[in-house]
């Protein structure tokens, strides 16, 4: 979808057109839940991280200064809905946000929502744990770069607080760490 | 962490990502009513009313704290919002599963009165002080609906 399209979809939203705002959902819907696994949230946690981006964007759609940008604008909400959650439930103690991810790095449960038993073969079970021992850091990018449709790398950067110029090198050493674990 | 390239001659890394991607959406999928909770949040559009912008926030105050956190004690949150003249004073008292709002139009009027939250409401009028109080409210996002001219309706507010 390009950024024009985005644009305009947003543009009919703020006038009312419920089958835009259908399509920004198809577009982004599993963006928020990337995010949100990402962040180690399942269940309640991640419904309702989910429920308040969707509730905050029809709030703000009319001020959104870049509609182009909504992607970004969704995911950086995504995010910080997700630290609040984690603030709120005691999870995590931050001072602020520059340390929240290496606070989460420390968090437990980064699977929270995998279901391993939904997977019939073998090597795909391998696979999932092999995912699992790697970095919040490579499970919260790649993650994000699996989802569907993939975000953009102004989305993803958005997302995770990366710089965009950061995010294709840091895929290619996940991805070459995931192939390491599965030798 | 470095940005150095890893050098991919093969598509070897490209295929171990393929094969992640299916698999996270086998394992992992986008739980079927989150889509129904995405589209149900632009019924607020549709509300007919001026959007009352939040002000202040006792929270904001408290670097983003509501008190000492859930599942501890009773913590009580201040917030306002305005638009036309008309302002919404809201105090928040948030219980552990649910919580009670007690509220104050200015100027003072008697109006009907709606919270809303994602699926469900429940209505209540003001007093000749503008005053009004709800109870037992589930810990959910919640939104304001104030009749009237002139008709005002807050932002989404988040406990």
């Amino acid at each position: 979808m390009t950024l024009t399209s985005v644009s305009h979809l947003v543009t009919r939203a703020r006038d009312g057109d419920e089958h835009a705002w259908d399509d920004l959902v198809a577009r982004y819907l599993g963006m928020v839940h990337a995010i949100c696994r990402g962040h180690g949230l399942g269940g309640e946690d991640a419904a309702d991280v989910n429920q308040v981006v969707w509730l905050r964007l029809v709030e703000h759609l009319s001020r959104l200064r870049s509609p182009e940008a909504v992607g970004g604008w969704i995911a950086a909400t995504a995010r910080n809905e997700c630290l609040r959650v984690l603030r709120s439930s005691g999870r995590m103690v931050l001072t602020g946000d520059d340390a929240a991810f290496d606070a989460l790095d420390e968090l437990d449960g980064r699977d929270a929502g995998i279901d391993a038993g939904l997977l019939v073969y073998e090597r795909d079970r391998a696979l999932l744990a092999a995912f699992s021992r790697l970095g919040g850091r490579c499970q919260r990018l790649l993650r994000l770069m699996m989802a569907d449709p993939p975000p953009s790398y102004d989305e993803i950067s958005a997302a995770l607080d990366m710089p965009v110029g950061s995010i294709g090198p840091t895929r290619g050493r996940c991805i070459a760490q995931l192939r390491d674990l599965l030798a | 962490m470095s940005v150095e390239p890893v050098p991919d001659p093969a598509g070897e890394l490209d295929a171990v990502a393929a094969e992640l991607r299916r698999v996270l959406a086998l394992a992992d999928p986008v739980p079927d009513e989150w889509r129904g909770d995405a589209g149900a949040a632009f019924d607020w559009v549709g509300v007919d009313a001026a959007v009352a912008h939040l002000t202040y926030d006792s929270r904001a105050l408290q670097g983003g704290r509501v008190g000492t956190g859930l599942g501890t004690a009773a913590t009580l949150r201040t917030l306002r919002f305005s638009v036309l003249q008309l302002t919404v004073e809201l105090e928040l008292d948030v219980g552990v599963d649910e919580l009670r709002v007690f509220g104050r139009l200015r100027p003072a009027r008697a109006a009907e009165i709606v919270v809303r939250w994602p699926d469900g409401q429940v209505a209540t009028t003001s007093d000749c002080e503008g005053t009004f109080r709800l109870d037992e409210l589930p810990r959910r996002p919640l939104c304001l609906h104030v009749a009237g001219d002139p008709a005002v309706k807050t932002g989404w507010i988040v406990v």
